[in-house]
């Protein structure tokens, strides 16, 4: 298979000032994504970047210094309809604390992304379901979030992260609120996602135990990836 | 569509919240289309009231009171006097004649010549000063003037045998009359309205008056409402042996207190308006916050700020809107009650003093409800509402940067 470039980072740093400190959360990083089907894992403690980094690459956020460089274009120079088509049409976000919308179905949350992209509402709601059954949730698609269990709204929170048909699914945390063996379950879906999908789906956690699963690793320390693995 | 779907279910999220802002704002809402109610049709009512009666000053001899003790004709000079006062644009003089027949069952009747023609058909009967309807043919119109037209009472018809067509000899004057008028006064009835100059000569004749100059009263005409008390105070002045009587004194306060309402009602409405723009301002802003972390959520999975922003323009939309409604419906059930007390004794007094303009304040009394006015202004309410609270939210949900808003908690 084809290996694109899908995001590059060149010496990309973002700055955060608090008072006196300034933090360089993300400092000095060059990387980039490709189309590889891999799981790729980012590691490191609380603090040293992670979700800044996981946010550079899902363009919520630019960098204060560097180039995130998404299909040949720098977006730094994009203006927000442009990130907000970049995010919807490329990136499916997965978070730790799940984020769904609280007053919306399982289904209807998973409806979202596509009712963004304009998808017909039929169109969309067979796709969510189709989903939903892939992810072993469709039981409970008209359940709101809150009478879901934590590993359920996961696999509806990865459902949706899914329904735009993503190049890249960023996972910051999946597993941080589920206990081991739910967590481990989620890994490991999002593993077979990144196979039989073919997407790179790019990890943050601590959890040690989930760092065997993942096809690369990369630590992060103070900002700085300082080892691949 | 489905963003507006979706925005109308948030409002679903915490109902006792959503329950306990529209019930507010409808009762700012209500309390604000009753007020501006309330000014509107105040406003109407003293308008007409300053228009017809408070401009009217009443001079006549002093003691000078109905046919019971007489009337008593004015000095010569008194009209050239009330001539030369500043503000005065018209006046209206009357005479009124006893004419004694003991033959009759009402022994005395009143002759009262009045000029212009067209002025009000005062009836003089115990110093009532009422206004009479027309009952049978008609009222007197310009082109009456010097001709001896006469308009009857009922009573005085009947003593008569006078109908519409019918004419009345009287000193030797013929005197055809062309309506019947009724003023639910005895005496008042026993009455008939003729031309001055053939009154006078009449009561000339009868030795009532010296010479055919005289008159019993005038109702002076002040070119503003304004000028009414200046006006009042030269006549006290330049007048001796007279009774000066704006007699509608109580009218002026009356109508004072209608100002008051009318101002307090007009501010009173701004000021409610203000208070359900604050209402709707807090709970968006309130809304708003609550929902950061739910904005950097739909950023992140493809939401525009377009989309947003239109969600929480309809969200506001519809809170207003239900306000409004509720405000409207609130409107429609206290209006009668509200109307009542607000106007109620107001019009009461207007009633006693003349009935023609307590009529008036009464019929607009009954205006005093439901309309497609009232249903405009609430609406124009709620999208003033709308437009205003969702400005902030707006704002900050598109100035909001999504890797910040998910930080939020
Ligand atoms: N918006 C912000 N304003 C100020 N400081 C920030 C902001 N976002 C991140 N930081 C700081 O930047 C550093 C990196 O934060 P980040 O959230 O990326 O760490 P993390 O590796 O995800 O940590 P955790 O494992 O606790 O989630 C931290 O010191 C954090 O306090
Ligand atoms: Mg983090």
């Amino acid at each position: 298979m084809s290996m694109n470039k899908l995001i590059e980072l060149k010496n990309v740093s973002k700055i955060f000032k608090q008072g006196d400190t300034v933090i360089r959360a993300v400092d000095n990083v060059t990387w980039s994504i490709e189309d590889s089907g891999k799981l790729i894992a980012i590691v490191g403690p609380s603090g040293s970047g992670k979700t800044t980094l996981l946010n550079l690459l899902g363009a919520l956020d630019i960098p204060d210094q560097g180039e995130v460089i998404i299909e040949g274009k720098n977006i730094s120079h994009f203006s927000e309809k442009q990130l907000s088509e970049y995010r919807k049409r490329k990136i499916g976000f997965v978070f730790q604390s799940y984020n769904l919308i609280p007053n919306l179905t399982a289904l209807e949350n998973v409806m979202l992304p596509m009712e963004f992209l304009r998808m017909p509402r039929e169109q969309a709601e067979k796709r969510a379901e189709e989903l939903l059954r892939e992810l072993k949730i469709e039981h409970r698609k008209n359940q709101k979030p809150p009478k879901l269990s934590g590993g359920e709204q996961q696999r509806v929170a990865i459902a949706r992260a899914l329904a735009n048909d993503p190049d890249i699914v960023l996972a910051d945390e999946p597993t941080g609120n589920l206990d081991s063996r739910t967590g481990r379950e989620i890994i490991q879906l999002l593993k077979n996602l990144a196979r039989t999908k073919n997407k790179t789906v790019i990890v943050v956690t601590h959890d040690e135990g989930i760092v065997e699963i993942v096809d690369e690793k990369y630590i992060l320390r103070d900002g700085k990836i300082i080892a691949q693995a | 569509m489905r963003t507006v779907f979706r925005a109308i279910r948030n409002i679903y999220r915490s109902p006792t919240r959503t329950i306990l802002i529209i019930a507010v704002l409808g009762l700012a809402i209500g309390i604000s289309i009753t007020m501006q109610q309330t000014a509107t049709i105040v406003s109407a009512t003293s308008k007409a009231l300053k228009e017809n009666i408070q401009t009217l000053i009443e001079v006549r001899a002093e003691g000078a009171t109905g046919m019971g003790r007489g009337v008593q004709p004015l000095a010569e000079d008194t009209v050239e006097k009330i001539e030369d006062i500043p503000n005065i644009i018209g006046l209206e003089k009357y005479l009124y004649v006893r004419r004694v027949d003991n033959t009759k069952k009402y022994t005395v009747s009143v002759i009262s010549g009045l000029y212009p023609i067209t002025s009000e058909l005062r009836v003089n009967s115990h110093g009532e000063v009422g206004a009479p309807t027309i009952v049978k043919g008609r009222a007197f119109r310009e082109d009456d003037e010097g001709n001896n037209a006469a308009i009857a009472g009922t009573i005085f018809a009947q003593e008569n045998n006078l109908d519409v067509g019918s004419s009345f000899e009287l000193d030797g004057e013929t005197l055809d009359i062309i309506g019947i008028f009724d003023s639910g006064f005895v005496f008042g009835d026993n009455q008939i309205f003729i031309p001055l100059d053939t009154a006078q000569k009449f009561a000339v004749s009868q030795e009532y008056i010296p010479d055919e100059t005289r008159i019993s009263q005038i109702f002076v005409v002040v070119n503003s409402v304004d000028n009414v008390p200046l006006v009042e105070k030269t006549l006290r002045e330049q007048l001796d042996d007279v009774d000066v009587l704006s007699g509608q004194k109580n009218v002026f306060l009356a109508s004072e207190a209608l100002s008051t309402i009318q101002r307090e009602s007009f501010y009173g409405s701004y000021f409610t308006v203000l208070i359900s723009a604050l209402i709707i301002i807090f709970t968006m802003v309130l809304i708003g916050r609550e929902r950061t972390k739910e904005i950097g959520i739909l950023k992140a999975i493809g939401a525009s700020n377009g989309e947003v922003a239109k969600q929480f323009i309809v969200e506001t939309s519809a809170i207003a809107i239900l306000g409004s409604i509720f405000g409207i419906i609130l409107f429609a059930f206290f209006a009668p009650f509200l109307a009542n007390s607000l106007l109620g004794l107001s019009t009461t007094s207007l009633t006693g003093l003349s009935g023609g303009m307590g009529a008036q304040a009464a019929d607009d009394i009954l205006s005093f409800s439901i309309s497609a006015k009232v249903i405009l202004s609430g609406v124009l309410l709620g999208i003033l509402l709308a437009i205003i609270g969702s400005i902030y939210p707006v704002y900050r949900a598109v100035k909001l940067k999504p890797a910040e808003a998910l930080r939020y908690e």
